[in-house]
């Protein structure tokens, strides 16, 4: 291998953090978090400030900075800059939580170490996974992921969500907008509805005649009878959903061609909005804690059923009620922050309790919600009360709930990094 | 999901509205038993030869799946005591429809006994009940 | 007339005669209560689809007569023996007057 000034650079890095790591570790417990996510930065600073320094904490994550999916779709809609729903790990960092951008490929549960595709190994006595989501291979016929750039998926938040949106604005007058909806469960319900509030959004004032098609595998979904008087007062005759019901779960897309098949009726598309069915990110599988696409917890403290030493939070966790979003990830991190640092150094454990609350957009000022509280049971963490937007609620009702999803957004994302 | 009381009637009121029925009484509307009462008239009543199919428990009432299957049946008539129209639906089935099945899918206002009737050719009613819990909506 | 009205019909091209046949219908329509309030706390007018019929060639295949408890965009699915070619017919009736019609043939072998 011959070695250029930028390999050397690079390599350095990668290489000049880990030692760090081991040396900062010693004599004190050691927590790997792995992914920086809503669950994961969430965790390993709650770990890190609520510790007093008598836990090292070790963050691994790939990438610089976080784009949250959460107000991605406002993004699309011309709400958000993508700079707006861009974080920087520096205050995490700044908080003495190790930060190791590298990714984590291999964990050795017996010797409880943690490999990164750098080569360091990370030693661990708690591991907590919050990786996201992967997505299920195979799942819609004729996308695989070196098509997500004819048809982006932009369910992980960046580029993706950056291409969806310049395809969209390029879409010609009268064109086609079409989406393929995924299977339950995945990450953010009511997600691809609010996305596609959000390019009506865009549409209707830049290109009215265009049409929005939504093939969809389920009978119904999230905020149901919210989205469809949204859609039917702000967007009429825009927005054709077709679910179970007249084969919406029975497609196939040629991403080369542009086309969508839904149950053998051809379509020609502009943009296609590919969210394959998913499960949880790969490192869950490679550590041994999945059944089925999922990793299995307990509701207690979120630790996983097939080993007490690792926790997952999040979307990769299964858990029982609670939808797959940042502000239960968020929530969760914190019961399991919690009983990380009652484990490891004998802090008080407090009983968990769980929450959480999906805000979406439907057009300016149009915001509505869904939430529920949570406890946990000797099988999974159940629903204990909730409440939802209501249809024909005030346009300043609206507003503020709109008003209110800002307001949750600046917290959790200061929650998460300390800012 | 454990149900307490209050879980239950924050639940009923909050799917009331939230599928866009009224938290107040109509009263011009005929109640369930008037409803059903006028569907039988003086025909017996059978509790065989139909079948009723909807879920057992949803998180909202906003777009729940039902299924009647009456073989044989001439007519068929859906009602939701709860909610504040009690008949939902009635289908009258011609020679062609041979399996005198339906599939639509309908609002529920709240949990209930969900009541179907079917009317036959030698003057009997085949009625069937199914209760139905009908949670709040999470985020699912 | 409402706004964005869109009918949808499933049914196969082609069948055996004496064959069963399944035929799904969908039309989008709010189907507007009668019991809810506006955002001014007016009340708004009911206003549904209150009747499908679907006829083959003439002949009822069914007869539905819709209440406020059918979901906003009524779906209905329903089974049809047939025993030649023809065309079904199906015609939405709205509480405005309107009425909706779609069209689908079979060719029956
Ligand atoms: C369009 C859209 C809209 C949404 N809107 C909302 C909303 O309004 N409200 C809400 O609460 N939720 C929303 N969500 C859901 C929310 O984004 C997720 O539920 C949440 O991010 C889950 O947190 P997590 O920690 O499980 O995963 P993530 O936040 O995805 O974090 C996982 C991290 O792990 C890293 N990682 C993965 N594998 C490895 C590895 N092997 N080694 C190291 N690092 C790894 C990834 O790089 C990533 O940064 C939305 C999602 C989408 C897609």
């Amino acid at each position: 291998m011959t070695l250029n000034r930028r390999s050397v650079l690079a390599g350095g890095a990668a290489t000049l953090a880990a030692p760090a790591v081991l040396a900062q570790g010693h004599g004190r417990s050691r927590v790997v978090v792995i992914g920086g996510g809503a669950g994961g930065a969430t965790a390993a600073r709650y770990i890190a400030k609520d510790s007093d320094g008598g836990i090292a904490v070790t963050l691994v994550e790939p990438s610089r900075t976080y784009a949250t999916c959460f107000f991605s779709n406002l993004y699309l809609g011309g709400f958000k800059t993508l700079r707006d729903i861009t974080h920087s790990y520096g205050p995490l960092a700044a908080a003495g939580v190790n930060v190791v951008h590298d990714w984590a490929i291999g964990v050795d549960r017996a010797a409880r170490t943690v490999t990164l595709a750098g080569g360091a190994t990370l030693p661990y006595d708690k591991l907590i996974l919050s990786p996201g989501i992967d997505f299920v291979e195979g799942s819609v016929p004729g996308w695989d992921i070196s098509a997500q750039n004819a048809m982006p998926h932009a369910y992980k938040a960046g580029s993706q969500t950056e291409l969806l949106k310049a395809q969209v604005d390029a879409m010609p007058e009268g064109g086609v907008f079409a989406m393929v909806a995924p299977p339950n469960p995945y990450r953010c319900p009511p997600g691809p509805y609010e996305r596609v509030s959000m390019v009506a959004h865009v549409l209707r004032d830049r290109n009215p005649t265009a049409k929005i098609v939504i093939a969809d595998p389920k009978p119904k979904f999230s905020k149901m009878a919210l989205f469809e008087e949204g859609w039917a007062r702000h967007y009429p005759g825009m927005i054709d959903w077709v679910g179970e019901d007249f084969g919406g779960g029975n497609v196939s897309v040629d991403p080369a061609a542009m086309t969508l098949d839904i149950d053998g009726d051809l379509l020609e598309v502009d943009v296609c909005n590919v969210i394959p069915a998913m499960k949880a990110g790969r490192i869950a599988d490679i550590a041994g804690v999945t059944e089925g696409n999922w990793a299995p917890v307990n509701a207690v403290d979120m630790s996983s059923k097939a080993d007490p030493d690792i926790y997952v939070l999040g979307d990769a966790s299964q858990q029982g009620d609670m939808p797959k979003s940042g502000f239960s990830a968020n929530s969760q991190a914190k019961v399991c922050a919690n009983a990380v640092r009652a484990a490891l150094i004998g802090s008080t454990q407090f009983p968990a309790r769980y929450a959480n609350t999906c805000w979406s957009l439907i057009d300016a000022e149009d915001g509505v919600k869904v939430g529920a509280t949570y406890e946990p049971t000797a099988e999974k963490i159940a629903r204990v009360d909730g409440f939802i937007s209501q249809v024909g609620e005030t346009d300043e009702l609206r507003r503020a709930t709109y008003e209110e999803s800002e307001g949750w957004y600046s917290g959790i994302t200061g929650d998460m990094f300390g800012t | 999901m454990r149900l307490t009381r209050r879980t239950m009637m924050t639940t009923a009121c909050a799917t009331w509205a939230g599928i866009g029925l009224p938290a107040r009484a109509q009263p011009a509307e005929p109640d369930a038993d008037e409803v059903i009462a006028a569907f039988i008239g003086d025909a017996p009543v059978r509790s065989d030869g139909i079948t009723l199919d909807l879920p057992e428990s949803v998180e909202d009432g906003y777009r729940v799946r039902v299924e009647v299957d009456a073989p044989g049946a001439e007519e068929v008539l859906l009602i939701a005591p709860a909610n504040p129209v009690k008949a939902v639906v009635s289908v009258q089935f011609g020679a062609m429809a041979v399996t005198h099945r339906v599939v639509t899918r309908i609002r529920l206002a709240g949990p209930q006994q969900v009541v179907a009737l079917a009317r036959m050719p030698d003057g009997t009613v085949c009625r069937k009940t199914q209760h139905i819990d009908v949670l709040i909506g999470g985020c699912g | 007339m409402a706004t964005g009205v869109k009918t949808r019909i499933k049914l196969p091209d082609t069948a055996g005669a004496g064959d069963v046949i399944t035929i799904k219908t969908q039309i989008t329509h709010q189907m507007e209560t009668g019991h809810r309030l506006d955002s001014a706390g007016v009340p708004l007018p009911r206003s549904i689809i209150h009747r499908l019929h679907c006829t083959f060639d003439g002949e009822t295949v069914v007869d539905v007569d819709l209440r406020p408890g059918i979901s906003t965009n009524p779906f209905f699915e329903f089974d049809a023996q047939v025993t030649r070619s023809g065309v079904f017919q199906f015609a939405w009736h709205d509480d405005d007057g309107a009425v909706y019609t779609a069209a689908k043939a079979i060719s029956v072998t």
